[in-house]
């Protein structure tokens, strides 16, 4: 197995990871400012790549648009499950919270193949992102670098957003103590929106990744990256957001790897390597490999 | 008093928690630019009293007003606005925060960048220790420097209403006597205090007027300078018979 086979392998990961981290950013975002474990995550990935395909394929729009439409159904669907399904059973703790999402990821999914049945949909892809260049041998896609151009700008502007705005500065402080934070004068109930925003427009530019990158959607899609971005999240140290991206990353180019150097005939055990990271992470680094946001316990 | 001249007033004020009553009918009052002390020991129900204030506990029967207004229903967070700020029991102080953070947090209801500042220069002339340790975490604050931080952080929104719970707990005498020191100073630029306190010694000292909390009820009221003579405050609590 050659060095050259190696590199090639963690390029072709980087969208994977990048996939995995946006994903990952919405997990802890939504843990920590109101310990919810968002299953549903998957199927907002979904609703957002949906709502792209259905802007492109039924309304013919340019790929500019779809993406917008990605950002926008998710975002609508992330704030109606939050007023509809989370928030009026947010004071009964976390378990619940979690088996919330669930049920509400069981909903969406089946909703979505109700109405437009569980086949797989071709993603209208501009001709550019589809170009591959041959670089000393190894082959990078344009859509690899785009998406991981996008993915540093989205990732360096949310830490701006969370370090340096008011509303971020709020952000922290009701993940650490929400009474203390209300007591400042933040309403809770605001911030948890705008977190759950965020989430749904991250997790609706994951979506739109995995169209470019993998030509294809289906109502099924999301259960594909929900445990590992979980995984990455949990990796990344909980209500840390650079974490979570950095997760996201070791995950999808572990995920990657492993798999490169399984004989064929195995690569169905690649599940194995998220859920194996998970236990050695739970037995040796429960708090995860960077410093957590949240109040210690 | 003319209810112009009042800050604060419960009228017979009941609460607790679950089936536990804490809270048997207080009447309270603070006055415009007055330092009040709610002194007694633990468990007496001071800290129910404040979190009543400020809406985390919602009283069962009474009402909190404050400049007047009826305020009893109104959720935590709009009190910042209306003019109410607290420093919480055990400090609170966000770890995860740095301490220009806190103070930013604590200015969260601040439009205006130019009074923001303002603001932020009186609390580091307040407690000239926050300003050397601007860029540090709240977390790694001595106890004393938390206390300075989490009354600085109060003082951000320039309340009308102060609201302390237990600024000496925990913290060396001479830290306690440095941030009660400032209490006069915060009367004079407008905020009137109401301090909740087991130190009742110290408490009386820094306050104009008093009440004596016990069981959920406030069998003593008065000038804070008549309390430290009374028989049964300095038995029970000032360790003289």
């Amino acid at each position: 197995m050659s060095f050259q086979y190696v590199v090639q392998q963690i390029l072709n990961a980087l969208a994977w990871g990048s996939m995995l981290g946006l994903m990952a950013v919405g997990y802890t975002l939504l843990y920590g400012v109101l310990g919810l474990v968002n299953f549903a995550q998957g199927e907002i990935f979904m609703v957002g790549a949906f709502s792209a395909y259905l802007a492109m394929a039924l309304g013919n729009a340019p790929f500019w648009v779809g993406l917008f439409a990605a950002v926008g159904g998710a975002v609508i669907a992330g704030v109606i499950l939050e007023r509809v399904a989370f928030r009026p059973v947010r004071k009964a703790g976390g378990i619940t919270l979690f088996i919330t999402s669930l049920a509400v990821s069981i909903a969406i999914k089946n909703l979505y193949i109700m109405g437009l049945t569980n086949k797989i949909r071709p993603f209208k892809t501009p001709a550019f992102l589809r170009t591959v260049h041959d670089w000393h041998g190894l082959l990078i896609y344009n859509n690899t670098i785009a998406i991981v151009a996008v993915t540093l700008v989205i990732t360096v502007a949310l830490l701006l957003f969370i370090n340096r705005t008011k509303t971020g500065i709020a952000m922290r402080a009701v993940a650490y103590d929400r009474e203390t934070a209300e007591l400042m004068g933040v309403n809770t109930n605001r911030v948890i929106v705008i977190a759950f925003i965020i989430a749904s427009a991250l997790a609706a530019i994951a979506g739109v990744f995995w169209g470019v990158r993998f030509g294809s959607v289906q109502p099924t899609m999301g259960y594909v990256p929900v445990i590992s971005a979980f995984i990455a999240a949990v990796l990344g140290g909980v209500g840390n957001i650079a974490g979570a991206m950095v997760g996201g990353f070791i995950i999808g180019i572990g995920e990657t790897l492993f798999v490169a150097f399984l004989p064929s005939e195995l690569i169905g055990l690649r599940p194995v390597f998220v859920w194996a990271v998970l236990f050695v992470l739970l037995l040796f680094k429960p708090s995860g490999l960077f410093p957590a946001n949240i109040k210690p316990s | 008093m003319p209810s112009s001249e009042v800050t604060l007033r419960l009228r017979d004020v009941h609460a607790g928690y679950g089936k536990m009553e804490v809270l048997f009918g207080i009447d309270l009052l603070v006055g415009d630019g007055e330092i009040v002390a709610l002194v007694g020991s633990n468990g007496a129900g001071k800290t129910t009293t404040l979190r009543t204030i400020v809406g985390q506990v919602k009283a069962r029967a009474g009402t909190v007003e404050f400049l007047g207004e009826d305020i009893s229903r109104e959720p935590p967070y709009a009190l910042t606005r209306k003019g109410i700020a607290m420093s919480p029991e055990g400090r609170a102080v966000l770890g995860n925060l740095s301490v220009f953070e806190n103070l930013r947090l604590g200015a969260y209801t601040v439009k205006d960048s130019v009074r923001f500042k303002k603001e932020l220069e009186r609390v580091y002339a307040l407690f000239p220790r926050l300003k050397e340790r601007e860029r540090q975490s709240g977390g790694s604050l001595s106890g004393g420097e938390q206390q300075m931080l989490a009354v600085g952080r109060a003082l951000m929104s320039s309340p009308r209403l102060l609201l302390l719970d237990e600024p000496s707990l925990g913290i060396a005498p001479n830290l306690a006597r440095t941030i009660f020191a400032t209490f006069q100073e915060i009367r004079e630029e407008g905020s009137s205090i109401l301090i909740v306190e087991q130190n009742v010694s110290l408490s009386l000292r820094a306050s104009d007027r008093a009440y004596v909390m016990e069981r959920g009820h406030i069998p003593l009221e008065g000038e804070s300078q008549a309390l430290l003579e009374n028989p049964h405050v300095k038995a029970a609590y000032l360790g003289v018979a």
